[in-house]
């Protein structure tokens, strides 16, 4: 996020969002007469696609990586457990989508988090301003109990 | 694109930016000093607190002083400096203010010579950093429009030679390069770093300067002029080179500090954060990277490894390196640092897990505790 805060996780992966959303959100802005930097999304956009192919050769590595591992610590020969593993058709990407879309889902679960904070936040603002309008009003329109309270 | 903002500004009313050509700057006669041919003026203050810099504030002051664009005044505020700080500033030619005892934070030292302040902008500056030529030149078309309230630029170490300035390198040139901006293009950026910035002088003294209710003060205004409704900007092409904390004792200091800030600022603006769009899950996002991927380096990781037991889990800590890296990369052929860059990246592993630790730390003496951290302790 910032110097000083570890991971790029959840961060990383929302980052990564909001930058493939920046040209339609850049088209919506031209469209509302607002100046766009066309040259920054384009670049920013550029790097997103580019950390997503990362991220899929990472994922095929580590498959890679794990299948071997696994076959050399039954004890065959690191060369052997690769070639059985290339033979076998047993590499897989452990970059799946399930593994995205549960990521995807923090998110949504973050950001329903943080709406429903600030939806109760602003009930009780309203609750708070309609209990101090009340006595308020009784007080402008002259009510016995007001009078009382003025005396 | 400069030249248009003199020509516009030299008329314009008291307030807006204001340049001239001046060739008899005083300070310009000293032989010691950089000179700059035919330098243009802006209507800006700038603000140094020091506190002990004796060793880093000339090369500070010498970069201001080779700007293209000049400030009216140049302000060293020597905050009961125990060293010669105030004298090789005075020999530099700027102005030297000295609070009356040490205000005791970089907040207390700037806002002390804030008051005094009398130019349209106001410009900070940390008495360890030096700036690119042209980083005033830069960063001032931000201002052209009047909804911008401050604005920051590139940061990047002066010194990369230690494991600590190494690790900090990579954490600048990838924050810098992909979150920056893409916080700059939804209009929130989530920290006008204190070490370079500029600002509106009437919007900063609206808020009262800088204040030391939290650690982490540049962030605490940054906020406060998105929640205020005024507009901050990351121009990526002001660049500037502070030293950064060399070795575990000064990177220990600034990181408390940093880790304890963001989580004061979240406790103080946490309900008004919430009703500007974009900041909110920009500071949503971070704590839950602050506080699930520090659980996840210090905790889950090292007791899966072991109950397991898979080795092969040591790789979730440099799994994202070629992610990290990919930013990195494209910044560092821009400025033709790529072996640097590449041999600095084991070191970000390791500042990595040292951030976990004390983010983790400080979230649960501010948010579990609800004790606040408020010793402010010089760490670069």
């Amino acid at each position: 996020m910032f110097a000083g805060i570890p991971g790029t996780g959840i961060g990383g992966l929302f980052y990564l969002l909001l930058a493939l959303w920046l040209p339609i959100r850049a088209l919506l802005m031209l469209k509302d007469g607002h100046p766009v930097r066309w040259g920054l999304i384009f670049r920013q956009v550029a790097l997103a696609l580019l950390l997503i192919i990362t991220m899929w050769v990472i994922g095929d590595f580590v498959g890679r990586c794990i299948v071997v591992f696994n076959s050399w610590m039954q004890g065959y020969s690191l060369a052997f457990s690769m070639t059985q593993a290339n033979l076998s058709g047993k590499m897989y990407n452990i970059m799946k989508i399930s593994i995205l879309a549960w990521a995807l889902l923090v998110i949504a679960a973050l950001h329903l988090c943080m709406y429903l904070t600030y939806w109760i936040l602003l009930l009780r603002k309203a609750q708070l301003a309609r209990s101090t309008a009340a006595p308020d009003a009784s007080l402008r329109s002259g009510s016995p109990a007001s009078r009382e309270k003025q005396d | 694109m400069f030249v248009s903002i003199f020509e516009q500004s030299a008329t314009t009313s008291e307030g807006e930016i204001c340049l001239a050509a001046c060739a008899d700057h005083s300070v310009v006669e000293d032989l010691l000093l950089p000179q700059v041919a035919n330098p243009l003026f802006c209507d800006l203050t700038i603000l140094v607190p020091a506190y002990n810099e004796e060793e880093s504030i000339a090369d500070t002051i010498r970069s201001i002083l080779a700007q293209t664009v000049q400030p009216r005044e140049i302000v060293i505020i020597d905050d009961g400096s125990t060293d010669r700080t105030g004298d090789v500033a005075l020999a530099l030619g700027v102005t030297v203010l000295r609070p009356p005892q040490n205000t005791g934070s970089k907040a207390g030292a700037q806002n002390f010579a804030l008051q005094s302040v009398t130019t349209a902008y106001t410009m900070a500056i940390d008495a360890d950093t030096t700036l690119a030529p042209d980083a005033i030149e830069k960063l001032l078309p931000a201002f052209d429009d009047p909804k911008v309230a401050a604005a920051c630029g590139f940061v990047l170490p002066r010194f990369v030679r230690t494991l600590w300035e190494r690790g900090r390198y990579v954490e600048y040139m990838l924050a810098f390069t992909w979150y920056k901006p893409i916080q700059d293009l939804y209009q929130k950026p989530l920290i006008s770093s204190g070490c370079f910035s500029m600002y509106r002088t009437p919007e900063l003294k609206e808020y009262g300067g800088w204040h030391t209710r939290t650690l982490a003060e540049d962030m605490d205004l940054t906020w406060s002029f998105h929640i205020a409704g005024h507009c901050v900007r990351f121009i990526p092409e002001a660049v500037s080179y502070p030293i950064e904390p060399f070795n575990y004792n000064f990177m220990s200091k600034q990181l408390k500090r940093w880790s304890h800030g963001f989580l004061q600022n979240v406790k103080l603006h946490w309900q008004e954060v919430l009703g500007v769009p974009h900041l909110r899950s920009f500071v949503f996002v971070a704590m839950w990277d602050a506080v699930f991927a520090s659980l996840a380096f210090l905790v889950i990781i090292p007791l899966l490894i072991i109950l397991l037991p898979m080795p092969v889990l040591l790789l979730a800590y440099v799994i994202d390196i070629p992610i990290v890296l990919l930013p990195v990369l494209v910044k560092a052929v821009e400025r033709r640092e790529v072996a640097l860059a590449l041999a600095s990246v084991p070191s970000f592993v390791v500042l990595r897990v040292i951030n976990s630790y004390f983010m983790l730390e400080a979230f649960i003496t501010e948010m579990v505790l609800g004790k606040s951290f408020r010793q402010y302790e010089k760490g670069h």
